[in-house]
């Protein structure tokens, strides 16, 4: 082939390699503009006033939306993350949890309390934990209880870091005490819930013994436990027992014995798995679909008159690394279901 | 030995991508055809070095000669290559600007290494880097471009959008015509005697598809280590070893040949074979 020719072909490819090369350096966006948009991280005030996280940038942001507006209340740095949030009984304040992204360096959380007036945030607590969760006592509005973990890692080298050695505590606001409850140090315990008439918390997680053996541990099954506070050691399974599928996050139904719940809908159908949210009413033993989107439905929060249950819908869940979340609502029966517009999404 | 004729041939033969022995048989059939037609033209009248240009002049442009032989030699390689090459730098070009557009991410690493392995491969196509050994390089820049490209294949696959379906099975497609041009070229490439050629081919013909089995699972059972876990741990590279055997036992099974060590060759020939037989076993019994 005539040697001109070729000068031709492999300068116009040295061309357009430079010209990608160029506007990759341009355009290529870092892992922190790359995270954007709703977290699972959001509550909802007996007002109905809802506040939530969401990203921008990299940056979580602390927004509080009024039937009138949404604002601002908190701009964290990038290596921060809002763990979880939990609104007082009467709506009037919001805990929250800040925790390190990074947690090499020492496990370090610390608990604030926003006036929803104000927008004014004071430092309520310090720990060095990794504070996984916060739940007001519907009972006692000085009582705040919380999820607290002693370690933050991988058990096995192949094996993502997660929170472990997790108990729930409780922090009395005027007396500035926290009180232990629990001394299970679990591998995992998830969605506290303080029962608004006894002296209970709910929680998910494994039900599987300490001293469980590889066989039990690899078929053990998550569920949702009751726990007694004046005897903690006595838990047990208020969910479906005959249930083969997993529980893995549920709010309690106000005044009922009932509960909606987060499980996996096609688990024996092959492929991706879909997540939707159940009802079960633990006292008649009776449980009903709610949702069918066929996605990734997740945090169920119930209304305060138990008519309504807010929740989080994925729509990029197993398609991308980046979750593109969506805050929904629907009646308590699985109907009226529709999106609730937030302005920073 | 005619030097005018002896670089005439040989920029000729440089251009095909027969064995040594075929190489030789072309170079002495060539320049035995161009003292006879020179002679011819002597006995017309002209003289020496007229007739040597003459002869050569009749004879065709050496870049044309030596493109006309390849394609009657080794019919549609140079289209395959032609086609691997281009639709491997069309797909770099997409793939990349699909990732940054879509995902954020520059792959300027990946770019420049698919874009130079799909360079090199049509450098050889167009027969410009004719000083070197060919076959040896090819089958060096198909292997590179056959793993630069499984990487390419894992960045379409992991495209959230609709266009990831037809990037990944281009990638596969370009896979796949790399992996037949690895075949082509090491099964052609032999400089044994002929009683030694068919066991040659036969060798690597069985290692080459062992190679295949033996490093796909390998970097499938790396990549389903790695996505669950936190980082890259030593322990990794212990998936490595039945490639590592495969290597040495391909390398030593040509050594066996080449000493006329039939029965040897064979004998190591299946280990790798055994090795790819419990990992079928292994995985058939767990899933």
């Amino acid at each position: 082939m005539n040697k001109k020719i070729i000068i031709l072909i492999f300068s116009s490819i040295g061309l357009i390699t430079s010209f990608l090369v160029i506007i990759g350096i341009l355009f290529n966006k870092t892992e922190d503009e790359k995270i954007n948009g709703l977290t699972e991280v959001y509550d909802v005030s007996v007002n109905g006033v809802i506040a939530y996280v969401s990203h921008s940038k990299g940056h979580p942001e602390l927004y509080i939306k009024t039937e009138q507006e949404e604002k601002l209340a908190l701009k964290l740095d990038v290596d921060q993350i809002i763990t979880d949030m939990a609104f007082s009984p009467n709506g009037t304040t919001l805990a929250y949890s800040i925790s390190d992204e990074e947690v090499e360096d020492g496990l370090e959380s610390s608990v604030q309390l926003l006036d929803i007036r104000s927008l004014d945030s004071k430092n309520l607590f310090q720990k060095a934990t990794y504070i996984t969760e916060l739940a007001f006592d519907p009972k006692d509005e000085n009582k705040l209880f919380y999820l607290s973990a002693e370690t933050y890692e991988n058990y096995s080298p192949i094996a993502r870091a997660y929170p472990h050695d997790i108990d729930v505590f409780s922090y009395h606001l005027s007396e500035d005490i926290h009180i232990q409850h629990t001394e299970m140090a679990s591998y995992s315990i998830n969605s506290l819930q303080v029962s608004p008439t006894e002296d209970v918390v709910y929680v998910q997680m494994d039900d599987v013994a300490d001293d469980a053996t590889a066989e039990e541990i690899f078929e053990m099954k998550q569920q949702i436990f009751q726990i007694p506070l004046d005897k903690p050691e006595q838990f047990s399974v208020i969910s479906d027992n005959d249930r083969d599928i997993d529980i893995y996050d549920f709010a309690l139904v106000p005044n009922k014995e009932a509960m909606v719940f987060q499980s996996v809908s096609n688990a024996s159908a092959g492929g991706t798995f879909q997540y939707e949210l159940y009802y079960y009413d633990w006292e008649q033993k009776k449980e009903k679909r709610l949702t069918d989107l066929q996605s990734y439905a997740a945090h169920p929060i119930i209304t305060h008159d138990g008519k309504h249950v807010y929740f989080i819908v994925d729509r990029q869940f197993a398609k991308s690394h980046y979750p593109e979340n969506y805050l929904y609502k629907m009646d308590i029966d699985g109907t009226n279901v529709k999106e609730i517009t937030l302005e920073h999404n | 030995m005619n030097p005018v004729f002896d670089h005439y041939v040989k920029k000729i033969v440089q251009q095909i991508d027969g064995n040594e022995e075929e190489k030789t048989d072309i170079y002495e059939e060539l320049i035995i055809h161009l003292q006879l037609s020179s002679e011819q033209f002597m006995l017309a009248g002209y003289d020496e070095k007229e007739a040597n240009e003459m002869a050569m002049k009749s004879f065709g442009e050496t870049n044309d000669i030596g493109d006309q032989m390849q394609q009657a030699m080794f019919p549609f390689r140079k289209l395959l290559f032609l086609l691997l090459t281009l639709s491997s730098l069309l797909f770099s070009f997409v793939v990349y600007s699909v990732q940054l557009f879509l995902e954020g991410d520059a792959h300027i690493g990946w770019l420049l290494l698919s874009v130079g392995t799909s360079s090199i491969l049509l450098l050889f196509t167009l027969q410009a880097l004719p000083f070197l050994e060919r076959k040896t390089w090819l089958n060096i820049a198909l292997i590179c471009h056959i793993f630069i490209y499984l990487y390419g294949f894992l960045l379409s696959l992991y495209i959230n959008h609709s266009i990831s379906v037809p990037l990944t099975y281009f990638s596969l497609v370009i896979i796949l015509i790399a992996i037949v041009l690895v075949y082509r070229t090491t099964i052609y490439d032999f400089q044994f005697t002929f009683e030694r050629k068919k066991q040659t081919k036969l060798l690597h013909f069985l290692n080459i598809t062992l190679g295949i089995i033996i490093i796909s699972a390998s970097l499938f059972f790396l990549w389903a280590v790695l996505i669950f876990s936190e980082s890259f741990e030593p322990f990794m590279l212990y998936i490595f070893i039945p490639m590592l055997i495969w290597i040495v036992t391909y390398v030593t099974q040509i050594k066996l040949s080449e000493k006329g060590k039939r029965i040897s060759a064979y004998i190591v020939a299946a280990i790798p074979f055994l090795i790819v037989l419990a990992i079928f076993l292994w995985y058939f019994s767990i899933f």
